[in-house]
């Protein structure tokens, strides 16, 4: 393998391996922001705390039964909807008191053997990381529970199942095959009654997988026979086992059955405890192109040198198009993957592959010695602000994202490279590679969407919200614009659950997201702030208009009559900038304005004081 | 002429040989008490011992519902079981290959057990206040809807008006129980004694003493001689071969056809 084809691949790796990395944590951080939801939503009530103080006081048997009496619905509809393996109960000094899941297991501390309810315990703040729950693997979110006084009550542990994981890429990426194996000693932190659910790795000394046959429901997922031999190949290469004890994630090529795949290693687990792995297995079909092309390049560029010396006579009878075409054609034969194009300095296209042809939906003649920007370069603006134009014109390099536009019309999302041609120091044009990326720019908004939203009522989560919050009040401050919010809770949620069942619920909760999303402008703000609450940021708004914004919410609510739907009202506190807000004492003043409609009878809009 | 044939007498032997030391499959049910990778999992030593005493493989056929555990064991599917007493009794009363080989001790070591009636200390204090439903094992379990029928008709409670929901495991059953979907759970003592350690419960009605489970062989499929000797392996197992077990630990005993008869003095309490 020569260099520039080495280069070509481990690009191509090194591409791979970083959007894993970013959709693992996406999913991660977006798991977390859901469980934190789930605790505000079932978990973190005063029911539940008066339980647990229950339990501090020495009637555990008591608090254990009407935990899982008041709780195990809630479970169940966690564990069906969102992959939550369990959801367990530990008193302060680490000792479970409930397993929702398996409520006859009780008793022990599994801080003993689990670093994130270790580090939730210690330091009384959230934690997450990878660990097991003693029965399955998965991710693992443990919140300090507290009463209203800050008294330590214990820990709400989240046990999220890792075929979230991969369930979340495979939609991102189908046809990609995933497998997650896990190091061996995770079995001593196993109940021994559920160790027969974990194989050894055929091939693979001291790695496990979890579950193969899916004898549980929630377990991680049995391979599909694709994966299972895309694995039996993959564990035969030394890089792979090289890649699982080395530190980091890893990226590297391996072969089945004569098919090119990659191999994607993403360490899970916490620092040097990475006690899983996930390996994504996509198609190598691009690195065997490079592999090809690169072989035919080597075979040209020998007819090439060849050929060099009839050049030299052409050159001296100064046929100034076969120069450009030589120099151009030495680079093109190495971007064969790639939409390229070569301009000359007024931008003319000089010469197309048919990657670009294909890519923007061309024949060779519709294109060629035209203006390239003219028919393709898909923006607003003049001429000479484009960068690939100022390119050609300047003979400088340019790197970039940007829009082309196709013969039908419709412009596809593009990675631009511009790179000038000289001879002899003089610039004879530019030579413009794309690759389309279209496709990758779809994915990552769906990524960013799933993040940033609310995936039940589609509004803004809290995450995005607070950081859109954020910059939105420090714009507020430097230009004295008026600034308010509103808390909108919905009145007596419990009952409505506890009466009609959850789905009803979701869909009280649906509804008065459409009403919230309708009674304001596009430019406001409306979010799911954390179970039944939602948030509304009103910009430019003084304290009267969010009064009467409120107070129209309030009657659309009170007067909403919607099939499968209970009626129902919601109560609203309203606060409005002052000098000197910031972010807390905003939302401190809302939720106490709120408190006060609450008290006052509720179904009702107050303004803070 | 003799010379000409004495490879093939020699290999006709071999052959003999073979097949009369051929390694005899036993195809092994267990009492469907546990989830199905736990139970077979905690048969899986005491299968692992038979196997190298007695020279025999050991397949074990998972069964998961007790009426089908007996259609099997009757057509000759499954060569040997593992009954309660109720399942036992029924199986015999229409197969007389049903062949018991020993008791497994319970915990105590004794050969009997009683079913018990479990309610949350918040909800009825004894039968008369059981108003219903009842979570039970399954139905052909001896702890099931048989031992809750027996119960009530002491306060001349009738199951049906009662109502009652069978589960396919003690532990399912428990769990129903506990989530307020019924207000009371009959389980085998000894799984109950375990969840009275971490929950607030309270017995409100025991069973007579029922005999203990039965390893049981069909006849008709195995020969009287290995019987005699998977008879002879269990109840000659050491201490230390019995530690090394998970069901069977604490210990076999012969069967005496007496004991069993104490499910026919209540027929009538069978379901249909």
């Amino acid at each position: 393998m020569n260099y520039l084809e080495r280069k070509a691949i481990e690009g191509i790796l090194e591409k791979c391996r970083v959007t894993m990395e970013g959709l693992v944590q996406t999913i991660v951080l977006s798991k977390g922001k859901s469980t934190e939801d789930y605790l505000l939503f079932y978990f973190d009530k005063p029911e539940v705390h008066g339980l647990m103080e229950e339990a501090l006081k020495g009637g555990e048997e008591r608090a254990r039964a009407e935990l899982y009496r008041e709780l195990w619905k809630a479970y169940e509809g966690l564990r069906e909807r969102a992959m939550v393996r369990d959801v367990q109960f530990l008193l302060p000094d680490g000792t479970v008191l409930l397993r929702l899941r398996t409520p006859h297991l009780y008793g022990d501390k599994p801080s003993q053997v689990n670093p994130v309810v270790k580090r939730a315990l210690e330091t009384s703040l959230p934690q997450k990381g990878f660990g097991t729950d003693g029965v399955l693997s998965g991710y693992v979110y443990a919140y300090p529970l507290k009463d209203g006084k800050g008294k330590k009550l214990g820990l709400v542990v989240f046990y999220v199942s890792l075929e979230v994981l991969r369930s979340f890429l495979k939609e991102v990426n189908p046809g990609v095959s995933y497998a997650i194996l896990l190091k061996e000693d995770i079995l001593q932190r196993v109940f021994t009654e559920y160790r027969h659910y974990y194989e050894e790795v055929k091939g693979l000394k001291g790695w496990v997988i979890e579950d193969p046959y899916r004898k549980l429901k929630d377990s991680a997922g049995s391979l599909s026979q694709e994966e299972e031999k895309l694995l039996r190949a993959l564990v035969l290469e030394s890089s792979f086992t090289r890649a699982l004890s080395m530190p980091g994630n890893h990226a590297l090529v391996f072969r089945s059955q004569g098919a090119y795949y990659k191999a994607i290693v993403v360490k899970i687990g916490e620092g040097d405890k990475e006690s899983a792995v996930l390996v994504g297995m996509p198609s190598g079909a691009d690195i065997q192109s490079i592999s090809r092309s690169y072989t035919t390049y080597e075979v040209v560029f020998s007819l090439l040198a060849l050929a060099l010396s009839l050049y030299t006579y052409f050159y001296m009878r100064g046929l100034y198009s076969l120069r450009l075409s030589h120099k151009s054609l030495e680079m093109v034969l190495s971007l064969a993957n790639a939409g390229v194009v070569v301009l000359d300095k007024g931008g003319r296209a000089r010469f197309l592959n048919d990657t670009a042809l294909e890519l923007l939906g061309y024949k060779k003649e519709e294109l060629l010695n035209k203006v390239f920007h003219d028919l393709v370069h898909y923006h607003t603006g003049p001429l000479e602000g484009c960068p690939i134009y100022r390119s050609a014109m300047k003979g400088m390099s340019y790197k970039g994202e940007d829009s082309f536009l196709k013969r039908d019309g419709n412009p596809i999302e593009v990675e631009v490279d511009v790179k000038p041609i000289r001879i002899d120091a003089f610039l004879e044009g530019v030579i413009l590679s794309f690759y389309d990326i279209t496709t990758r720019k779809e994915k990552e908004k769906k990524v960013y969407d799933m993040a940033t939203h609310d995936q039940l009522t589609k509004l803004h989560n809290r995450w995005y919200a607070e950081e859109f919050f954020a910059s939105e009040l420090a714009r507020a401050k430097r230009q004295g614009l008026p600034l308010s919010i509103l808390m909108i809770d919905v009145d007596n949620f419990k009952n409505i659950n506890d009466t009609y069942g959850h789905n009803v619920g979701d869909m009280v909760l649906k509804s008065l997201a459409q009403i919230l999303k309708s009674s304001v402008r596009s430019y406001d703000l409306v979010a799911r702030w954390g179970g039944e609450e939602f948030l509304i940021l009103l910009l430019g708004d003084g304290q009267e208009e969010a009064v009467s914004i409120g107070e129209r919410i309030r009657r659309s609510v009170e007067s909403l009559s919607k099939e499968g739907i209970p009626k129902f009202t919601v109560s609203v506190g309203v606060a409005s900038y002052r000098e000197g807000d910031d972010i807390n004492s905003l939302i401190e003043r809302a939720d106490k304005a709120l408190y006060k409609a609450k008290s006052q009878g509720k179904n009702r809009v107050v303004a803070g004081e | 002429m003799r010379g000409k044939f004495t490879p093939f007498i020699v290999l006709f032997f071999l052959f003999s040989s073979v097949l009369v030391h051929a390694k005899q499959v036993v195809r092994f049910s267990p009492l469907p008490v546990k989830p199905k990778e736990e139970l077979i999992a905690s048969y899986l030593p005491l299968l692992n011992l038979l196997e190298r005493k007695l020279g025999a493989k050991f397949e074990i056929v998972y069964i998961g519902d007790y009426n089908q555990l007996i259609e099997s064991f009757i057509s000759g599917r499954t060569d040997l079981v593992v009954f309660g007493p109720l399942p036992y009794h029924i199986a015999r009363k229409r197969y007389p290959n049903a062949h018991p080989v020993v008791f497994f001790r319970e915990p105590d070591g004794t050969t009997s057990y009683s079913c018990i009636l479990l309610t949350l200390k918040s909800g009825p204090k004894n039968l008369r206040e059981l108003k219903g439903p009842v979570a039970t094992p399954q139905r052909l379990s001896t702890c099931g809807p048989f031992s809750l029928s027996l119960l009530l008709s002491k306060e001349k409670k009738d199951i049906n008006k009662i109502g009652y929901q069978p589960f396919e495991t003690h532990r399912e059953a428990f769990e129903a129980m506990l989530r307020g979907d019924y207000q009371a759970v009959i389980l085998k003592k000894s799984v109950a004694e375990s969840y009275m350690k971490g929950f607030p419960l309270h017995i409100i009605a025991e069973s007579p003493q029922w005999p203990a489970f039965l390893l049981v062989a069909n006849s008709k499929t195995l020969k009287k001689g290995f019987i005699e000797s998977l008879r002879s392996v269990l109840l000659s197992l050491s201490s230390e071969e019995l530690k090394g077990l998970a069901e069977g630990k604490h210990g076999f005993a012969p069967v005496k056809e007496d004991e069993l008869e104490v499910i026919r003095r209540y027929e009538t309490h069978i379901p249909n």
